[in-house]
């Protein structure tokens, strides 16, 4: 491609526009859609299956409501189709993307993080083709810049890779994302996943892992704590954490050398002392029942991408222990707690005193390597 | 005091003598004290309440085998009392810490950490009681060098209290520990908790966190893996992590300003990241419900220090980063995961590079300050 890529948003949003399944799933799934209805306290809920997913105290209305982390957004109040024009058009998002000096965003969904609540396999697999086929019409008109990243049903293993590869073949999507929860009570590294794993390496295709809030999967340490704040600071970090002992102490990645797995929206610093810990296990005689023959950490530097928040004070101290190529950031744009505007600004504040090629590869290489775009 | 504090050990063990609750506990509760049988695999499991707890997969044999990690102890058919002899006596301790230039250790117990899970809370204070004097008598022959931090039965508050005050007043403890796990289904910023906390500060008692493995309390995150080494990765670290939250993030720490509160064996590292995480939801008017005045990270500072291990690499790229007077380290001697012997010097390579005042910091300033040694 001829675009220089030295700003890459691993982890933007998009939102699905109300009439995104009535336009785009098969037929036979179109009165099983997901919609929205208003609660009894007047919030709008996702319906999905007859079952209203996510916050009942919040709603929905408030996914694209960024700038609300400021304060400069009512997330409160609004309508879920008042959210940033620009999660619903690409021709929006550009501008908003030009603002910040952004060259590409590899794309995530909103109403679809909730679609592992979903227990039927074929419609789990009808909602992920509907969304697939819509974002890979929302990226068309910028193809060098907005990448769809494709929603899989691994309610199925087998339909699942199905998605795969018809994303990667008809769609040309580079990867696709799975939530860290576990999929019918069983961790990533489960026997019964082997196949989608080996899929996805032949394939050549990146698998980022994505947590969703109040989400219909088991979600850990949740039942803790009683408030929003303190559940979304948990959930979202250590359900990550327990999926990279999944995919490196589990074994998934000495299993399948050439597979690009992103841990997303979990925070960064983590990974670091997580590789120290499963290193250190791995090198004590008494401890080490892994399997393993490679050490946690190598296979982190072969197979894996942790993504940082633009806010992170701890970037600066771990770039370069995490290796900068590893590392990925993220506006979240346009959910409420994401940065917009000015999260370039943010990480590049942070990183000043390292060195060019480490800012480069923070800013860009990272997101490069995991999603293969060279 | 005349001695010089250059190197100390902030969690150290002790192994208690077969025949402690015999000798120390009060007579009343002499039959119910807790007793080592052997299990139908052969492996010795301790017995509280009719139950045995712990990991009847290995049994106890191998709490004293330091080494284990290295493979130099062959830890897995050790009976308990063949433990390392400066586990169970002060004079055996000594010599083994000036091999290592270790001028002082804070010592935590090593069948105790399964007295959380005893119910009935007269036993468990019984329990605690003998437990506290014995130690007092481990330490007594070298008062500058061996300190005793006192077990609490927090099954009730109020015998908690007692016994802090007791190990405070009588025998000269300057702090207890808590498991971080909850006690009561009640994490530990209940409001059921807060006389506790305010007793603390008043009596002047630091409060360590200290995890156990399998040990009958609720353990978040074990759930989802199956092996040991997995277990163990997850449990310290993640416990850890929800204790840090429930004291800062739930407001222990904002109401008790002179609290001192540590997080031990559960590595150090992921201090940078949580702080910054609670600092970036402290911040986000959509998400800060915690009801705090005081940013998360300024908490930390004024009230909590955090232990690293001595083989963690992140040690030296965070030690500034998270202020190195707040660091404190560990052998875990002399339990079958701990370092023994080298450990300073494991910490002492790590810090190459960094400032003298930072070494000293990390070294002993840590724990000094953590245990009001001054």
């Amino acid at each position: 491609m001829g675009r220089a890529y030295n700003i890459i948003d691993a982890d933007g949003h998009i939102l699905e526009p109300l009439d995104l399944w009535d336009k785009y799933t098969d037929p036979a799934f179109r009165d099983r859609a997901p919609r929205i209805v208003k609660g009894e306290n007047g919030k709008e809920r996702l319906v999905i299956e007859e079952h209203a997913v996510g916050d009942s105290q919040r709603g929905i209305g408030r996914i694209g409501a960024v700038g609300a982390r400021q304060g400069v957004v009512e997330g409160d109040t609004m309508a879920y189709k008042d959210g940033k024009p620009g999660g619903f058009d690409p021709h929006k998002r550009i501008p908003d993307m030009d603002a910040d000096g952004i060259d590409a965003a590899f794309l995530y969904p909103s109403l679809g993080l909730f679609s592992g609540a979903i227990h039927d396999p074929p419609l789990a697999a009808a909602v992920c083709r509907a969304y697939n086929r819509w974002l890979a019409d929302y990226c068309k008109p910028y193809p060098d810049r907005l990448f769809g990243v494709a929603m899989l049903p691994m309610q199925s293993v087998d339909l699942a890779i199905a998605e795969m590869r018809f994303a990667k073949k008809e769609l040309g999507f580079r990867g696709g994302f799975l939530r860290p929860n576990p999929y019918n009570n069983k961790m990533i590294h489960h026997p019964d996943y082997e196949p989608f794993w080996a899929a996805a390496e032949d394939l050549d295709f990146s698998i980022g892992f994505h947590e969703g809030a109040s989400s219909g999967m088991p979600t850990v340490g949740v039942d803790r704590f009683e408030g929003r704040g303190a559940r979304h600071i948990i959930s979202h970090t250590m359900e990550m954490m327990l999926a990279c002992m999944s995919v490196i102490w589990g074994g998934v990645c000495e299993r399948h050398p050439k597979i690009r797995i992103a841990f997303l929206e979990s925070g960064g610093g983590w990974i670091a002392p997580w590789l120290d810990r499963m290193d250190r296990h791995f090198d004590d005689q008494g401890f080490n029942d892994s399997g393993l023959s490679t050490r946690p950490s190598e296979l982190f530097q072969r197979n894996c991408w942790i993504s940082f928040e633009p806010v992170e004070g701890s970037i600066k101290a771990l770039a370069d222990y995490i290796g900068p190529h590893k590392i990925l950031w993220a506006t979240d744009y346009p959910h409420p707690d994401g940065f917009f505007p000015g999260a370039p600004k943010m990480i590049m504040d942070r990183m000043e005193g390292l060195s060019a090629q480490t800012k480069h590869q923070v800013m860009a290489g990272g997101a490069m390597g995991l999603y293969g775009l060279n």
